[in-house]
C-alpha cells in the first residue's frame, strides 16, 4: 500500500526561509525574518512512482542510452534497447524520452496537447471583427456568405464538445449557447435583406 | 456550472476550474486554450497572499486620474471640467475595486516545483474556491491507495 507523505513545512514565497505551521488547523502564517504573511495549506501527498534500473549483467541486452543499464524495453519509434529510467509509455507502447525529445513529440502530437480548441472563441471572433472592428467589418459583411456557414459548423461543434468534454462545458457559459446562434441568425438575416434589396435596385435600374 | 475563477489581465486571459480530481488552468487564446492540470494526489502545499497590484494602480493613475487632474485643475472650462469629471467617475470605483480585491497569488507545490496563478480575484470567490479545493484535495489523498 502507498504511504503517504505528511508535509511539515514550506519555503516563505518572499524569503525563502522554511517555515512551520504554528497550529496544524491555522492557516494564517507570518514569516519572522521578512514579515510575509498569507495563508498555508500542507497536505499528505501521495509518493511520485519511481522506477530504479537495473544494472546490466554481460550478458544482457543494455540500454542505448544507459550502457551500464539492463534493457527492459524496445522503444517503438525507434527500435532502441531502453531501460526503465528512458521509458515512457503512451497508448500503451514504450517510447524512449531520447525519441520523444527528438521529433517523436511531433509523431505522437496528440498524446502531448495540453491545449482545449474553443469553437466558441471563434465565433466570437468573427462576430467581433464584424460587428465592431472598422474596415474589417467592412470586408467580413461582403464575405458573410462564406463565415457565417462556418461560424454555424463551428456552433455545432461547440455544442457536441459541450456534451462530450466536461471541461469545456464548463468553460462554455449557457449564455454563449443562446446568444451566439441569435446574433449569428440576425446576422444572416441582415445580410439576405442587404443583399435583396440590392438585387432589386439593380434589378430597377436595368 | 462556468468556471470557478477569471482573471483578465492586460497581457492575459486566465480561468480556474475545479474538477472532482484536479484544478484545471486554462490560458485563453484566440482559438485554443492552454491547459495546466494540477492533480490533487501530488499537491504538498497551497499558499495563497495577497500584494497590492502596483502597476495597475499606476495604468490607472496614469491614463484616468492624471488626464482627469490636467483637464480639471490646467483646461479649466465647462466641457474640460465634465470631461475630466466623468474620468474620475469612472477611475475612482476602478481603483478601489483593485484596493479591494488586490492581487491573489495561489501558490501550488508538487513536487518540490512551485506553480504561482496571479490575478485580481474578489477574496470571497477565493476563499470559496480555496474551501471546495482543500476539501476535494483531503478527499482525494486520504482516500486508501493499493
Amino acid at each position: 500500500m502507498t504511504q503517504a507523505i505528511a508535509v511539515t513545512e514550506f519555503a516563505c514565497p518572499r524569503c525563502g526561509t522554511m517555515l512551520a505551521l504554528a497550529a496544524p488547523n491555522q492557516s494564517h502564517t507570518n514569516c519572522p525574518a521578512c514579515r510575509w504573511s498569507g495563508q498555508v495549506y500542507l497536505f499528505s501527498h501521495l509518493p511520485l512512482d519511481v522506477k530504479t534500473a537495473e544494472s546490466a549483467l554481460p550478458e544482457d541486452a543494455a540500454c542505448a542510452h544507459h550502457p551500464s543499464k539492463k534493457a527492459t524495453a524496445i522503444c517503438a519509434g525507434t527500435g532502441d534497447y531502453i531501460c526503465s529510467l528512458c521509458t515512457i509509455e503512451l497508448n500503451g507502447q514504450p517510447y524512449s524520452a531520447e525519441y520523444l525529445n527528438h521529433g517523436g513529440k511531433e509523431t505522437l502530437g496528440k498524446a502531448f496537447t495540453r491545449t482545449l480548441p474553443r469553437p466558441d472563441s471563434q465565433i466570437r471572433l468573427y462576430l467581433v471583427a464584424a460587428i465592431i472592428i472598422p474596415y474589417v467589418n467592412f470586408v467580413l459583411w461582403i464575405f458573410a456568405f462564406l463565415w457565417i456557414p462556418h461560424a454555424f459548423i463551428l456552433y455545432r461543434r461547440a455544442l457536441r464538445m459541450r456534451r462530450e468534454d466536461k471541461l469545456f462545458s464548463r468553460v462554455m457559459s449557457s449564455m454563449s449557447v443562446v446568444v451566439l446562434p441569435i446574433l449569428l441568425v440576425l446576422i444572416a438575416i441582415g445580410w439576405i435583406v442587404v443583399v435583396i434589396l440590392l438585387a432589386v435596385r439593380w434589378s430597377g435600374r436595368i | 456550472m462556468s468556471v470557478d475563477l477569471r482573471s483578465n489581465s492586460l497581457f492575459s486571459r486566465s480561468s480556474l476550474v475545479l474538477l472532482d480530481d484536479s484544478l484545471v488552468k486554462l490560458e485563453h487564446g484566440q482559438t485554443e486554450d492552454r491547459v495546466r492540470k494540477f492533480m490533487f494526489e501530488a499537491i504538498e502545499a497551497i499558499i495563497t497572499w495577497r500584494t497590492i497590484p502596483w502597476l495597475n494602480l499606476i495604468i490607472v493613475t496614469t491614463f484616468l486620474i492624471g488626464p482627469a487632474l490636467i483637464l480639471i485643475l490646467v483646461v479649466r472650462g465647462i466641457i474640460a471640467e465634465w470631461i475630466g469629471g466623468s474620468l474620475f467617475v469612472v477611475a475612482i470605483p476602478v481603483l478601489a475595486w483593485y484596493l479591494y480585491c488586490r492581487q491573489t497569488t495561489i501558490r501550488i507545490v508538487r513536487f518540490g516545483k512551485a506553480d504561482d496563478i496571479k490575478g485580481i480575484f474578489r477574496p470571497g470567490k477565493v476563499r470559496g474556491l480555496m474551501e471546495r479545493m482543500i476539501a476535494g484535495i483531503q478527499a482525494v489523498q486520504n482516500k486508501p491507495v493499493e
